[in-house]
């Protein structure tokens, strides 16, 4: 069980220290910065288990390696999820406008003029010119590397798949 | 490692499921593949003699699976995603007009509300929208409430 204990406790010192920094200032490249935040804490976290809690290695290597990867999980699951959590999830939005007008319900105009293109659409592709995943230039946005790498990544399983565009 | 066969197990189960019978739905076939990659690991760490912790083995399954999850739902539903997948498909790229013209805040909404009514989260009735299921609304409380806890406004 410490093991599992001490992966968690480790994360939410992680994911503490990043509500801190947030609200400090919140970093221009999101994704970046948690990923420090993340490496640093848990080379920290080991660190402190492995001199000072338990300072013998012996048999200790698969505990650390279940530390690893269970931590490796919990840090993938979180950055998957930063972006919906950050940029608000349009399905969220529309369900919490629905539910907070109670009994009156909402016409779908209503929620078109709360979320149009400014809301939805503009700030998703100020972030990806931020992220470097897509530039800006002549009038145009085009595909950086980094734009292009995961697209195809998602184009190639979609295809697999056989299920259309989304979004 | 054990956990990383049953990831293994249960994205290969999900993408056969899928594709030999698409009107399975993806959300079942996820469910399926979860729970054959879940019964995969059980079994192989039930089965050796003095493991020291199935709990972080099995957390880190879930996590990973529910990160696999996210991933095929990404791209479903992410705004991002889809904006990077217009422009993909355009070699010369696209204006903000051209993109707009695409892929907008009407498509967002529509396939949403679509969406939404048929998973039974929210009803139309004389052309307005009321919540049905309050599962999504939860949801939303709680996502905006840490959002709330991470930004300042």
């Amino acid at each position: 069980m410490l093991p599992f204990l001490f992966t968690i406790g480790v994360f939410l010192f992680a994911f503490l220290l990043h509500i801190v920094i947030w609200r400090i200032r919140i970093p221009r490249r999101q994704t970046e910065a948690l990923l420090l935040i993340f490496i640093i804490t848990f080379a920290l976290g080991v660190f402190f288990l492995d001199r000072i809690v338990l300072p013998s290695k012996v048999a200790l290597w698969r505990a650390y390696l279940e530390i690893s990867v269970f931590y490796l999980s919990l840090v993938i699951a979180y950055l998957l999820s930063y972006p919906a959590i950050a940029a608000l999830s349009p399905s969220l939005v529309i369900c919490d406008i629905i539910s907070r007008s109670k009994t009156h319900g909402v016409s779908k105009s209503d929620v078109e003029l709360l979320l149009n293109d400014e809301v939805l659409i503009k700030p998703r592709i100020e972030d990806l010119v931020n992220d470097n995943m897509v530039c800006y230039s002549d009038g145009k946005y085009r595909l950086a590397k980094k734009g292009r790498l995961l697209v195809s990544i998602f184009v190639l399983f979609r295809n697999i798949l056989r299920i259309p565009k989304g979004g | 490692m054990y956990i990383f066969i049953g990831i293994l197990i249960n994205i290969l189960s999900q993408v056969l499921i899928f594709r030999i019978k698409p009107g399975f739905g993806l959300l079942n076939s996820l469910i399926l593949g979860f729970s054959i990659g879940l019964a995969v690991i059980l079994a192989v760490l039930l089965g050796i003699a003095g493991h020291s912790d199935i709990y972080i083995n099995i957390a880190a399954y879930v996590t990973f699976s529910y990160s696999y999850f996210h991933f095929v739902n990404m791209g479903q539903t992410a705004r991002r995603i889809r904006i990077l997948r217009e422009i993909y498909e355009v070699k010369d790229g696209l204006s903000y007009a051209d993109l707009l013209s695409k892929y907008n805040a009407k498509a967002v909404l529509d396939a949403r509300i679509e969406r939404l009514i048929s998973k039974k989260q929210i009803m139309e009735e004389n052309n307005r929208l009321y919540i049905w299921n309050p599962v999504m609304a939860n949801v939303a409380k709680i996502i905006l409430w840490i959002r709330s806890i991470i930004f300042k406004n």
